[in-house]
């Protein structure tokens, strides 16, 4: 017998409790007979059961719960289940004060953030219609008159006469469509505006920088065989270094146009760039 | 320092010649397991204690008289005549009917001693309700490991685990006891 065996087959407790058949109790008694470390643990499992037994006997340990049936139902599941649940309870409490009290405020604030920017923007977008519209209001001059007197229009003046009439309410509205016109290469596309129905103007809008020696400005359009449509003069650069040209949508077609701007200094004008635009209506 | 007992072919030959030095080496190597045997069979400590004498009577007169052949078995030898000492001595307490009684004895009261018994407290106390249970039910009333891990709600290995804890325990506390 194998002390390898022995312990995997629990014999010594067998042998103890009786549980060995004759022929493993002989071969565990010959091998105790020359083992001793096997005697020992023999002796020592015999005083332990030993000392169970008679701990057991004396009412030293507790047997409560050895009848059957009475270990508590609270052991049995109750308790697990309760911890569970108060487990979860404690998990869903602990997340809806997070949210009442850290979510919720940053989400409050955020929004109130977002609305500031909206209205700030608004008040933004706002100002320059107001601008675009005091400008439009000012250059209000008689029909066919030009205000400079030193540019003469060679065609169409029933055209230029529409940009010197009063504006109109439609243009007063918020939503006037705009384009910022970019100077173009050959082969580039050109800018684009795509206009509604609804639209009754729409606007360009031109950088032209700070560095210009020029009062005021011409700003020129003219449709795909070259003939002049619209003129806008005396044109005042806004704070933000553009000027800023509304056309009558009504003179433009879906079609390709080119935008001249001049300059106007006091002596004689002078062409400062030319733009490609593309109507879509 | 611990003695350095002599081979078992030392002390049948030292017998062969007389020497009682060697007669009481080989009681002192195997009287204990002699008397554990008797005991656990008899569960009587007179009578395992006559046991222990009449085995030695037998086997040092044996050996004297050169009835062992081969001295490698000495010590299956001395388990045979113990088991044959005992098988008498229960033939002889069954004509006197004590054997019955003897069986009915609830407890083991012949390995208790008091550091048995304190070393055990010490352990149970370390115990919970529902391990020392498990104790009473499988060494006590000898229920069987299934239905005690139903009862108590406990997995078998868990028992095997709270069995051998207990033990190693006990082992260390009893030992502690016994060197002091």
């Amino acid at each position: 017998m194998k002390h390898s065996q022995i312990e995997d087959q629990q014999i010594v407790e067998r042998y103890i409790r009786n549980q060995l058949n004759d022929d493993q109790r002989s071969e565990f008694q010959a091998h105790f007979f020359v083992c001793d470390e096997c005697f020992t643990n023999l002796q020592t499992m015999e005083r332990f059961i030993a000392g169970i037994r008679d701990g057991a006997e004396s009412g030293l340990m507790s047997a409560d719960l050895t009848k059957p049936g009475l270990l508590p139902f609270w052991n049995r599941w109750f308790k697990p289940a309760f911890a569970i649940t108060a487990i979860a309870t404690l998990v869903l409490t602990a997340v809806v004060a997070w949210l009442m009290l850290v979510r919720l405020p940053d989400l409050r604030n955020q929004l109130t953030l977002e609305r500031q920017a909206r209205e700030d923007l608004e008040i933004t977008k706002q100002r320059e219609i107001d601008e675009l519209n005091n400008r439009l209001t000012k250059r209000e001059v008689p029909n066919g008159q030009s205000e400079s007197g030193g540019t003469t229009l060679q065609s169409k003046p029933d055209e230029v006469s529409e940009v010197n009439r009063k504006p109109s309410p439609e243009l007063i509205a918020r939503n006037v469509p705009i384009v910022a016109l970019a100077s173009t290469r050959s082969g580039e596309d050109a800018n684009q505006i795509k206009l509604s129905p609804n639209s009754s103007h729409f606007a360009c809008w031109i950088e032209v920088g700070p560095g210009l020696d020029s009062d005021s400005f011409q700003v020129e359009a003219f449709n795909e065989s070259g003939a002049l449509i619209a003129l806008l003069r005396e044109i005042k650069k806004n704070r933000k270094g553009a000027v800023i040209a509304t056309f009558s949508a009504q003179k433009f077609s879906s079609g390709d146009y080119r935008i001249r701007l001049y300059g106007l200094p006091k002596s004689d004008r002078s062409l400062i760039g030319e733009y490609k635009l593309h109507v879509d209506k | 320092m611990q003695k350095e007992t002599p081979s078992d072919t030392t002390l049948v030959d030292d017998i062969r010649r007389g020497e009682s030095v060697a007669e009481t080496a080989i009681y002192e190597k195997y009287a204990a397991r002699v008397y554990y045997l008797a005991l656990s069979e008899l569960r009587s400590i007179e009578d395992a204690e006559d046991v222990r004498v009449e085995t030695f009577l037998r086997v040092i007169k044996a050996l004297r008289n050169g009835q062992l052949r081969s001295p490698e078995a000495l010590p299956g030898f001395v388990l045979g005549t113990a088991k044959n000492v005992i098988r008498e001595r229960i033939r002889q307490r069954r004509k006197e009917e004590r054997i019955a009684q003897a069986d009915n004895e609830p407890g083991d009261p012949f390995f208790i001693d008091p550091w048995v018994k304190q070393a055990i407290k010490q352990v149970i106390r370390r115990l919970k309700p529902r391990e020392q249970a498990f104790l009473v039910m499988y060494f006590y009333q000898e229920l069987p490991p299934d239905q005690i891990a139903a009862r108590l709600n406990l997995k078998p290995e868990r028992l095997r685990l709270i069995k051998s804890r207990a033990l190693k325990h006990f082992r260390e506390l009893y030992s502690r006891l016994v060197k002091n």
